[in-house]
C-alpha cells in the first residue's frame, strides 16, 4: 500500500503508536518494498485486488459521466436534492481536464486553480458547484508538504445575508451501502481520508481568509447495491476524525525529529534503524501495514497477540506465560496483578476451568 | 461589605428574577396546553420540578377545566411519585392507576382518598378518575381498549427516556399531548444494533420527543429555564459541558445550599475535599495515585476512599447549614459499574455504616432522584482504554446532577491523560449518524478540564 | 460476554493450544434431513457471486460458475434459484424447519441478490423468486435465535474462543485452525499459514487478478468469435480457452470454499455439545416465520409501525434467547451470575396463608454480593416452573448477605414450589409475551399514524415574561395556598 500522499497520513491516524509506521511515512517508504528489504518476499497477499480498483475507477466514471443535452454531471444529479441545487443549473469545475508535462507539473497547475476557486468565493464572485478533483496541500512538517487529491469539492451554501459559502470535501467509494451498513473498516479510512481533505482545505481556506468558513465535515457517496448506482450523499461531522489526523500530523513531525536524531548516530537506510524504533501491533495492523506479521511475532509473548479488546483487560504489554501463572496460583508481585489475578480466576472458573475463586 | 451587600441584594435581584422566568415558562405551558389545546414538547435541566410542572398542568385541566388526563412515565417508582404529588391535592381529584394485575400500589397511596382502586385493564378504568396514570409500557399494553382522543391531555414523564416506538402510538390518547423530559439524561435502552435503522425517515428508535421534533416541527418546544435543585456553582460546570442547546441557570440562591462541618479539618486529603465544599465548590474530585486498574469495574482502593469519604462527612458533622444535619439517608453513592457498587457497600459496612440508610446503586436508578450530598465515582478512574460506557455522556450527566449541595468525584489520577491518549474510534458509527462517542468523549474532556482550571481536583 | 471472560478464554486456548467452549450447550438444534449448504465465489468490490456451490451439506454439491459476472447473464444462478426453492417448500410442506449452513460473506452475496433482482423487470421470475427467498433468508438470519440460516464462523464464534484475537476469528479457516489442528502442528502455526489463504468467498489474489486479465481476453476471444474465424482465438498456453481457464479456476475456488464449510461444520458437531432444549421452541418460531414469510413477497420494515415492531420483536426474541441461555446453558449461566443477573439462594422462609394459594411469598437468603436485583424485579426460579416480583431487598447485617422477598406469581403449589432449606439459582430472565398486543398496537399505528396537529400558535407576549395564562396560574396559587399576599 502506497503511504505516500493522505493516505499515508491516514495510517499514521489509524496506530499512531507505531513510531515504526510513522518513519516509513515520514520517509514516504513503502511498506511491502520496507517488508521484503527486512525480511525477503513477502507470504500471502496484500493490497487492493484488481477487480476493486477497477470497480472504484468505474464508479468513479460513472458519477463523472456527462449525460443529456446539457452535458450534466451525473454527480450533480446524486449531490443536487441534498444541497438544494438544480442539478442541470449546477456549474461543475473539473481539474482533470488541466494536465501538465509532468505529474508535479499537473498537480501545481490543478493547485492554482483550486486556489484561484478560493479567491474567487472569498470575493463573492460566482464559483463552481462542484470542483472535482481539486489539488490541496497539508503542510505535514517544515519542509514536507503533502498534496491532498479529494474527489471533490461541493459548495456548501451559506444562510443571507451574511454569506458563508464554502466547500466541503466529497469522497466517492465504490464499496456497497445495503440497510445502511457499510463495512467499518471502509468507513474508517474514508472518514479519515476525508478528516485529511478537511485539515488541507482549512489551511488552503486561511490564505484567503476563509478560515472560519471551513466545518469539520464532509459528504461521502458509496454505491446501493445496484451495479454503479450511487446512494444519496452522508453529511457527517468529523470531528473525532480531525482530531486523530492532527494527533497523526504531529506524530510524523516527531517522527521526522527522532530520525534525524538517529541518523546523527546511524545514517544508514530505514531498516538500519529498525531495531531503535517502537512498534506498536493491535488488530488493524493487519489491514493497514504490511509489517504487520513481523510486529505480531514480535509481539507473541504478549497479551496483544490476543486482540485489542483482551489487551485492553490483560494489559497489553503483560507476558502471557505470567497471567498463566497467575491462573496457575502464583503470588501476585505488584498491585496490578493483585487487583487482575482474582478477576482472572472468576473468569477462568467462569469458563469452568478453575474453581470458582 | 458594601460589596457584599451590594452583591447579597444582586443576588436576591436574581432569584426574583428566575422565579419569575420559572412563572413564565409555567404560564407559557399553561397557556398552550389549556388555553390554545396545543401539543409541546418541555425540555428540562435536571431539577428544574419537571413533576411539579406536570402536576400544575394535570390539575388545572382536571380541577378547573374538568378534563379527563393521562399521566405516564417509563417507570412504575415515577407513576407513583407522581401519584403521591398528583394526590396531594385531596379530593374533589380522582386519580386511577393502570397497574400490572401483580403490582399493588404502595400502602402511602392506596390509603389516600384521591386514588382510586388500581386495574390492569383500560375497560376498568372507573368513570369517575379523572386522572389515569400508569407506566408507558401498561399503557401500551392496554391501548387497543382505548379508544382516540379519550384524554384531553396525555402527559409524558421523563419523555426522553422513552423510544419513540414506544411512546408513539400512546399519542393517540390524548387530543393534545405534553412531553417533559431531560434532553441530557439517560437516553431509552434499545438493545439491538440500530445502526441499520439510523437512515430510516423516522428513527423509532430516538428518544421520542427528539424523534417528534423532526415528525412534527410545528411542535412548540419550551424549554425550562432554571434548576431549582442545582446551585449555581454545579450549573456553571455542568451546564457548558451537558446542557449546550438548553441554556439554564440556578434557581437556588447560594445561601440555600451551603454545606458546613462542626469538626475541623484535619487538613489531609479527603478533609481538604470536604473543606472546598464548604467553601461553595459543590463539584470536587478527590483522587488517588495513577494506576491501571483492568476493566473488571472493581477498584477496592477506590471503593474504600468512598467509603471513608461518606463516613468522613458523617464524622465531621456535616450540616446543610441552617437547615439541618446530614444522616447517611442524605447520601448517594453511584458506580456505573454493579460490581463496583458491591465493593463500595463492603466498605461502607466496615465502617459500620449501613447500606439500608446509604443509597449505593447505578446511575440508572438514580435517574430522577436527589441526595443532599453524593459521592460518585468517576467512569474512567484507572482506565487506559476507554470503552463506550465509559465515554457516555448521558449517565456521567446522570452522575454529577443528583446533589444538592455538593457531588464528590472519586478515582484515580491520570483521567486527562487517559482522555487525551484515547484513540477514537471512527468506523462504528453508522452512517450519517451523529457521533455520540466523540460527544461523550468531548463533553468529558470539556468537565473535567474546567475542574482543573477551577482547582477543585485534590489530590491524595 | 465480559471482555474478561473472553480474555482468558483466549489466554487458555493460546495455552492449551486449542479452542476452549464458553457454552455447556448448543445453540443450535440438530440438523434436519436435507440440511442445504451454500458457498460462493465473490467478485471483490462488486459482491457479485462468480461461482456458487449448493447442494446437501452431507453430500456433493452442484457447482455453476460464471465466467463474466459482471454481465447480466443469470444463468449459473438456475441451480441455485432450483435447489433453494424446492428445498424451502418441501421443508415448509413435511412440516420442518429449513437449514440452510454458509458463511458471512455468502450471506451478504444472497442478501444483494434480492436486492439487486427481486423488483428487477430486466430478469426472469425464476430469478426474481430465487432474490425473494435470499431476501426472506437474509432477513431470517437477523432474527436473535433463529434456526434457519447457520452462518459457520458466527456459529464457531458463539460457541469457542481461540488462543487468536476476536478479529482473526473472522476468518473461517483460522478459526478451524483452533478446532482442528492439523496433526505436528501447533494451532497457531496453521492458522498463521491458513491466513496467507483468503477465506472470504474470495480467490486468492493472484488468481483473482489473473481471472480479470482472463475476463478481458475472453471477452475478446466472444467478439472474436462470433464475427472472425476461430483460428484467431487466442488460446491460453494450456490450449484451453480462457473463458474455460476461468471456469476452472472459479470451481476450484468454490469447491475450496465448500469444503471449508463442511468442514466448520464437523468442527462443530465435534465439539459434541448437547443441544439446549431452548432449540426446539426456537425452531417452531423459525418455522413460523419461514411458513409465514414464504408466500410473502416483503420488503424490509420502513415505516414507523413496521420497524417499531420489528425492533421490538427483535428485542423480544433477544431477551427470550437470553432466557433459555440462562435456564439451560450452565456457562452462560455462571456469566450471568458474574454480572448479578443470576444469583443463588437458599429458601429461609415461606409466608402462604392458605396453602397452595396466592398469596404466597418466598423469603431468600444469598450471599452473593454483586445483585441485580431491585423492588419491582421479576425473578424466576430457575430448574422450577416458578417465578414471582421482588417487594424487598435488604441487608441481613452480615457481611454481603441480603434478604429477598419474592411474591410468587407462578408455581404456589407446594409440589412446585421450592421448599424450605433449598439453595435455588433465580435469574432476572422472566419474559412476558407482548408480543400479541404489540402486534395489534402497531397495527393499529400503521392505519392511524400518530401525529400531533399542527395548529396556529399565538406567540407569547413580546420582550415580557408577562405570564399569559394568569387566570390559571392564581388558580394554581390558591390550590397550593400559596397566593402572594
Amino acid at each position: 500500500m502506497s503511504l505516500k500522499g493522505a493516505r499515508g497520513i491516514v495510517a499514521v491516524s489509524q496506530n499512531a503508536g507505531c513510531e515504526l509506521l510513522a518513519a516509513m511515512v515520514s520517509e514516504q517508504v513503502e511498506d511491502l518494498e520496507f517488508y521484503t528489504r527486512l525480511a525477503g518476499p513477502y507470504p500471502g497477499e496484500y493490497g487492493e485486488r484488481a477487480s476493486t480498483m477497477r470497480r472504484g475507477k468505474q464508479f468513479e466514471r460513472v458519477l463523472y459521466a456527462q449525460k443529456g443535452s446539457r452535458r450534466a454531471f451525473a454527480l450533480c444529479e446524486t449531490l443536487g436534492p441534498t444541497f438544494g441545487y438544480q442539478p442541470q443549473a449546477m456549474r461543475v469545475l473539473d481539474m482533470r481536464e488541466i494536465e501538465g508535462s509532468s505529474v508535479l507539473e499537473t498537480a501545481d497547475l490543478r493547485l492554482r486553480r483550486t486556489r484561484q476557486e478560493l479567491q474567487s468565493l472569498r470575493r463573492g464572485e460566482p464559483v463552481a458547484h462542484v470542483i472535482l478533483q481539486p489539488q490541496l496541500s497539508l503542510s505535514v512538517a517544515p519542509g514536507d508538504t503533502r498534496f491532498v487529491v479529494p474527489d471533490a469539492l461541493v459548495l456548501v451554501t451559506g444562510v443571507r445575508p451574511e454569506r458563508q459559502d464554502m466547500y466541503m470535501p466529497l469522497e466517492i467509494k465504490s464499496c456497497i451501502v445495503c440497510r445502511n451498513l457499510a463495512d467499518s473498516s471502509s468507513k474508517d479510512r474514508a472518514r479519515r481520508q476525508a478528516a485529511v481533505e478537511v485539515l488541507a482545505l482549512t489551511q488552503e481556506a486561511r490564505r484567503y481568509g476563509l478560515y472560519e468558513r471551513v466545518r469539520n465535515r464532509a459528504a461521502f457517496v458509496y454505491a446501493t447495491p445496484r451495479g454503479l448506482t450511487p446512494t444519496p450523499p452522508f453529511i457527517e461531522d468529523l470531528y473525532a476524525e480531525t482530531a486523530e489526523v492532527n494527533r497523526a500530523l504531529t506524530v510524523l513531525r516527531e517522527a521526522g525529529n527522532r530520525l534525524s536524531e538517529l541518523r546523527r548516530a546511524n545514517p544508514g537506510p530505514l531498516e538500519s534503524l529498525t531495531p531503535q524504533l517502537q512498534t506498536n501491533y493491535i488488530d488493524r495492523c493487519k489491514a493497514l501495514c504490511a509489517l504487520a506479521s513481523l510486529c505480531k511475532q514480535e509481539a507473541a509473548p504478549r497479551a496483544a497477540v490476543l486482540g485489542d479488546s483482551a489487551s485492553a483487560v490483560l494489559g497489553s504489554d503483560t507476558e502471557l506465560s505470567r497471567l498463566i501463572e497467575l491462573l496457575q496460583g502464583a503470588q501476585p508481585q505488584s498491585g496490578y496483578e493483585a487487583q487482575l489475578t482474582p478477576q482472572l480466576l472468576e473468569a477462568a472458573a467462569g469458563l469452568g476451568y478453575l474453581p470458582a475463586a | 461589605m458594601a460589596d457584599s451587600g451590594i452583591q447579597g441584594i444582586q443576588a436576591i435581584q436574581d432569584t426574583q428574577d428566575i422565579q419569575v422566568r420559572l412563572r413564565g415558562a409555567l404560564a407559557r405551558i399553561l397557556d398552550l396546553t389549556v388555553n390554545q389545546r396545543m401539543s409541546v414538547i418541555v425540555d428540562s435541566p435536571p431539577g428544574a420540578g419537571k413533576t411539579e410542572l406536570i402536576v400544575s398542568v394535570v390539575w388545572v385541566l382536571a380541577l378547573r377545566k374538568k378534563l379527563r388526563v393521562a399521566v405516564v412515565a417509563p417507570r412504575v417508582s415515577q407513576v407513583y411519585d407522581l401519584c403521591r404529588r398528583l394526590g396531594s391535592v385531596g379530593p374533589p381529584l380522582s386519580i386511577q392507576v393502570l397497574l400490572a394485575s401483580d403490582r399493588a400500589l404502595p400502602t402511602d397511596l392506596s390509603s389516600n382518598p384521591v386514588m382510586l382502586e388500581p386495574v390492569s385493564r383500560a375497560r376498568d378504568i372507573d368513570p369517575r378518575a379523572r386522572v389515569v396514570v400508569g407506566t408507558v409500557s401498561k399503557f401500551f399494553s392496554a391501548l387497543p381498549d382505548f379508544s382516540a382522543g379519550e384524554f384531553e391531555l396525555l402527559c409524558c414523564e421523563e419523555a426522553y427516556m422513552s423510544a419513540y416506538k414506544d411512546l408513539a402510538p400512546l399519542l393517540k390518547l390524548g387530543r393534545t399531548v405534553m412531553l417533559v423530559g431531560d434532553p441530557g439524561q439517560l437516553a431509552p435502552l434499545v438493545r439491538v444494533d440500530t445502526g441499520p435503522f439510523e437512515s430510516m425517515e423516522t428513527k423509532v428508535h430516538w428518544a421520542a420527543p427528539r424523534q417528534l421534533r423532526l415528525s412534527f416541527p410545528w411542535v412548540p418546544v419550551v424549554s425550562l429555564p432554571a434548576s431549582r435543585r442545582l446551585c449555581r456553582d454545579t450549573v456553571s460546570i455542568v451546564q457548558p459541558a451537558f446542557y449546550t442547546s438548553l441554556p439554564f441557570v440556578s434557581a437556588a440562591p447560594d445561601a440555600t445550599r451551603r454545606i458546613s462541618f462542626s469538626a475541623p479539618s484535619s487538613g489531609d486529603a479527603i478533609d481538604r475535599a470536604l473543606d472546598l465544599s464548604a467553601e461553595g465548590a459543590s463539584i470536587v474530585a478527590l483522587l488517588l495515585p495513577g494506576r491501571e486498574v483492568s476493566s473488571g469495574g472493581v477498584d477496592l482502593e477506590v471503593a474504600t476512599l468512598m467509603a471513608e469519604v461518606a463516613t468522613r462527612v458523617l464524622a465531621r458533622g456535616a450540616e446543610w447549614t441552617g437547615r439541618r444535619r446530614i444522616e447517611p439517608s442524605h447520601i448517594g453513592v453511584m458506580d456505573a459499574h454493579v460490581a463496583g457498587g458491591a465493593s463500595v457497600r463492603r466498605a461502607l459496612r466496615a465502617l459500620d455504616i449501613s447500606t439500608e440508610e446509604v443509597l449505593v446503586d447505578t446511575p440508572e436508578r438514580f435517574q430522577g432522584l436527589e441526595r443532599l450530598l453524593t459521592v460518585v465515582k468517576h467512569p474512567m478512574s484507572g482506565k487506559r482504554a476507554l470503552s463506550a460506557f465509559d465515554l457516555a455522556a448521558d449517565r456521567w450527566c446522570v452522575m454529577l446532577t443528583r446533589h444538592l449541595l455538593c457531588c464528590l468525584i472519586i478515582g484515580r489520577e491520570g483521567i486527562r491523560e487517559t482522555l487525551e491518549a484515547h484513540s477514537h474510534d471512527c468506523g462504528e458509527r453508522p452512517l450519517g449518524a451523529e457521533d455520540a462517542l466523540w460527544q461523550g468523549w468531548f463533553t468529558h474532556s470539556t468537565l473535567w478540564a474546567e475542574l482543573e482550571r477551577l482547582g477543585r481536583v485534590v489530590r491524595m | 460476554m465480559s471482555a474478561m471472560i473472553d480474555a482468558v478464554g483466549r489466554l487458555l486456548a493460546w495455552q492449551q493450544g486449542s479452542a476452549v467452549p464458553i457454552r455447556a450447550t448448543s445453540a443450535l438444534s440438530e440438523d434436519p434431513e436435507g440440511a442445504l449448504g451454500i458457498a460462493v465465489v465473490r467478485l471483490a468490490g462488486e459482491e457479485r457471486i462468480q461461482a456458487i456451490a449448493v447442494g446437501p451439506i452431507t453430500g456433493e454439491p452442484t457447482i455453476s460458475v460464471s465466467w463474466n459476472a459482471l454481465d447480466r447473464n443469470t444463468r449459473h444462478l438456475d441451480a441455485l434459484a432450483r435447489t433453494l426453492d424446492r428445498y424451502l417448500r418441501y421443508s415448509i410442506a413435511s412440516g420442518q424447519v429449513p437449514r440452510l449452513w454458509t458463511g458471512a460473506a455468502a450471506l451478504k452475496c444472497l442478501e444483494l441478490l434480492a436486492y439487486r433482482y427481486r423488483r428487477n423487470p430486466n430478469t426472469n421470475g425464476r430469478i426474481r423468486r430465487l432474490a425473494a427467498l435470499c431476501g426472506l433468508l437474509a432477513h431470517e438470519a437477523c432474527y436473535p435465535g433463529q434456526q434457519v440460516v447457520v452462518v459457520a464462523e458466527d456459529l464457531l464464534r458463539a460457541h469457542v474462543v481461540t488462543g487468536q484475537s476476536a478479529d482473526e476469528d473472522q476468518h473461517l479457516g483460522t478459526l478451524l485452525a483452533w478446532l482442528s489442528p492439523s496433526p505436528g502442528t501447533s494451532a497457531l502455526e496453521e492458522a498463521n499459514r491458513r491466513a496467507l489463504q483468503p477465506a472470504s468467498g474470495l480467490l486468492e489474489r493472484l488468481v483473482d487478478n489473473r481471472i480479470e486479465r482472463l475476463r478481458v481476453s475472453a471477452k475478446r476471444q466472444l467478439r472474436g468469435g462470433a464475427t472472425k474465424s476461430r483460428r484467431r482465438i487466442r488460446v491460453q498456453p494450456a490450449g484451453k480457452p480462457s473463458r474455460e481457464v476461468i471456469e476452472d479456476l472459479l470451481r476450484e475456488g468454490v469447491r475450496r470454499e465448500w469444503d471449508l464449510l463442511v468442514e466448520a461444520r464437523r468442527a462443530f458437531r465435534g465439539l459434541r455439545l448437547p443441544v439446549s432444549p431452548g432449540t426446539k421452541f426456537l425452531d417452531r418460531l423459525s418455522f413460523d416465520r419461514m411458513s409465514y414469510e414464504l408466500g410473502e413477497d416483503r420488503s424490509l420494515p420502513s415505516r414507523p409501525h413496521a420497524l417499531s415492531r420489528y425492533i421490538s420483536e427483535l428485542e423480544h426474541l433477544l431477551a427470550l434467547v437470553e432466557g433459555f441461555d440462562v435456564r439451560y446453558d450452565r456457562c452462560v449461566r455462571e456469566r450471568k451470575r458474574a454480572e448479578g443477573r443470576v444469583f443463588m439462594a437458599e429458601v429461609v422462609g415461606v409466608v402462604q396463608p392458605r396453602p397452595n394459594r396466592k398469596p404466597c411469598m418466598l423469603l431468600l437468603r444469598t450471599e452473593q454480593e454483586i445483585l441485580r436485583v431491585r423492588e419491582g424485579t421479576r425473578l424466576q426460579v430457575l430448574d422450577a416452573r416458578v417465578d414471582g416480583r421482588v417487594t424487598v431487598v435488604r441487608s441481613t447485617g452480615q457481611p454481603g448477605e441480603a434478604l429477598v422477598e419474592l411474591e410468587l406469581k407462578r408455581g404456589v403449589r407446594e409440589r412446585d414450589r421450592p421448599p424450605l432449606g433449598a439453595r435455588v439459582d433465580l435469574a432476572d430472565t422472566v419474559l412476558l409475551d407482548t408480543m400479541v398486543r404489540q402486534r395489534q398496537v402497531y397495527r393499529e399505528m400503521r392505519i392511524a399514524p400518530p401525529t400531533l396537529l399542527e395548529r396556529k400558535l399565538t406567540p407569547p407576549p413580546s420582550g415580557a415574561d408577562a405570564p399569559v395564562a394568569a387566570d390559571l396560574l392564581d388558580f394554581l396559587d390558591d390550590l397550593r395556598g400559596m397566593t402572594p399576599q
